[in-house]
């Protein structure tokens, strides 16, 4: 079927077939949106502070590029190493329960109990706890891109095919090997959707920190031209923000792209 | 019956108990296999001939009775065995290649010894060009291919095959049949084959059992004496349609087919 249509395009004038090729249509779709937006606030009267235009935000993003690049390399020490401790031990803490039926019987409650906790609400007691510095923001990338990590782990770990185990018991494998050679690469998968999943709670986690107390980073930018109503000053930090995520979050996919070439999402993208 | 040489199931029960009662799999079966035998097991769905199987592969424990190999108690798992399951269960993140050899990996077997074996029985089975390629691309025929190369990797005098083809369509199932007569006829391995077709069942084995529907008995047991090779002229002779009317009229008398 894909041939068919392939030739089908060939014959289509190049218009056409730049307005049926995915990339275009993504780039045209965002287009569209800040255009009906550029507009809409023109057209609305609406005023700059209560909502900027995007070409205000892009114009506040080159007059404050300087503050911006400062606030972002202090958000993302923070949430790199947050995010990096809290994938580590999420990794580390999933072996143990998910091989142990008496750790993972101990453990596994608590493990829900502290996830069903909204860590946010904890962020002003790290204040408390670790001060302004860099340690209370760091804790709470910590907590929220670790549980992902961990229950993700956790699941890919215990989740052996049937037919899988009965094939290597027939071979008289040690538990060693099994864990190695099969446990573990069938569960990479899983881990590699709670990195992703990790990524994006790190970076909330970064600005949540920055917001409850700090004197630099993203956070403390927006937090700051929202109180002098420079509302496109922080439209611009929002900018850089959603840039960070989305380079930590393909960032991970990337790698997950490199480790795991057999992998059926990386297969589904390749093809869509 | 034979020589029973090689593998001997004697009054064999399974019942499995669940929430809802107990399900009785398998009821006194009691049969033998001579050594190089290819023996089918042909039965209605639900009647324990997987279960059979798993027994006898040491992967199930069996309620009462016992299964031998070579006059061992079969206690385990049993390792100096190749299986073939119905669902190929190859392993995404290996390929063609490297699910064959995983037998080297999980046994602990010197694998450059085994490289030159693997690439032997991938042109067995066709398979070349296709040894550095991940499952996905390949197609179903293909993965069950891969998946008796595995089998037949480390040599097992055993080979356990339990409706390998069940999830293929009917041509694929019929080249693989004529594959497996090939690779038995060069190889001389003690077959237990379990599936639900007939014609397989005639077209390959040396003896059928024909089950009963749960809980599974041996209803009947035929002797399959066409010329081998059967994938040249014995799957036209009258004999093998006689003998497929013959099994499927034992269906019919147990009621397991209805006119």
């Amino acid at each position: 079927m894909g041939v068919v249509t392939d030739l089908v395009r060939k014959r289509q004038p190049l218009l056409a077939r730049l307005l049926w090729n995915k990339r275009t249509q993504t780039a045209l779709s965002f287009l569209v949106f800040f255009a009906l937006w550029e507009l809409a606030v023109i057209v609305l009267e609406i005023r700059s502070y209560i909502l900027p235009r995007p070409t205000e935000i892009v114009q506040a993003l080159i007059k404050y590029h300087s503050q911006l690049f400062f606030g972002l390399l202090f958000t993302v020490r923070s949430l790199l190493l947050g995010y990096v401790v809290a994938v580590a031990s999420g990794i580390l803490l999933s072996l143990p329960v998910a091989f142990s039926k008496f750790i993972q019987r101990a453990v596994y409650p608590l493990i829900l109990f502290f996830q069903v906790i909204p860590k946010v609400a904890l962020a002003p007691i790290f204040v408390i706890w670790f001060g302004f510095g860099l340690p209370p923001k760091i804790m709470i990338v910590f907590l929220l891109s670790f549980f992902p990590v961990l229950v993700n782990g956790i699941v890919g770990l215990r989740s052996m095919d049937q037919e899988v185990i009965n094939l290597t018991r027939s071979t008289g494998a040690r538990a060693v090997d099994v864990f190695f050679k099969v446990r573990l690469p069938s569960a990479l998968p899983t881990f590699f959707a709670g990195f992703k999943l990790a990524a994006i709670s790190a970076t909330i986690g970064a600005i949540i920190g920055e917001f409850i107390g700090s004197d630099s980073g993203l956070g403390y930018i927006i937090l700051t031209a929202n109180g002098d109503l420079q509302t496109d000053y922080s439209f611009a930090a929002i900018t850089v923000l959603t840039v960070l995520g989305l380079s930590l979050y393909y960032l991970v996919e990337g790698m997950e792209r490199v480790l795991l070439p057999w992998h059926i999402s990386q297969r589904v993208k390749d093809k869509g | 019956m034979e020589n029973g040489g090689f593998l001997s199931v004697a009054h064999l029960s399974k019942t499995f108990e669940t929430d809802k009662g107990n399900v009785h799999a398998l009821d006194n079966v009691h049969l033998s296999m001579a050594d190089g035998e290819f023996l089918a097991v042909v039965g209605p769905s639900g009647c324990g001939k997987s279960t059979l199987m798993m027994i006898v592969a040491g992967l199930l424990g069996a309620t009462a009775g016992e299964v031998r190999i070579r006059d061992r108690r079969v206690e385990g798992p049993v390792t100096d065995v190749g299986i073939v399951f119905q669902n190929h269960v190859l392993l995404d993140w290996l390929t063609t290649k490297g699910n064959i050899l995983f037998q080297t990996d999980m046994r602990r077997l010197p694998r450059e010894q085994y490289e030159a074996r693997a690439r032997e029985l991938i042109s067995m089975v066709s398979l070349e060009g296709f040894e550095d390629v991940y499952p996905y691309e390949l197609s179903g025929g293909m993965k069950q291919r891969c998946s008796i190369c595995r089998a037949l990797l480390h040599d097992p005098p055993l080979l356990l095959m339990d409706e390998p083809f069940g999830a293929l369509d009917a041509l694929t199932r019929d080249q693989l049949c004529i594959d497996l007569e090939k690779i038995w006829l060069q190889t001389k391995k003690t077959v237990l084959f379990i599936t639900h077709s007939v014609p397989e069942a005639v077209q390959l084995a040396d003896r059928i059992i024909v089950m009963t529907p749960r809980p599974g008995r041996i209803y009947k047991e035929i002797r399959v004496d066409l010329p081998r090779p059967r994938y040249e002229e014995g799957i036209e002779s009258e004999e093998f349609f006689h003998l497929v009317e013959q099994i499927k009229r034992s269906f019919l008398e147990q009621g397991v087919l209805r006119k």
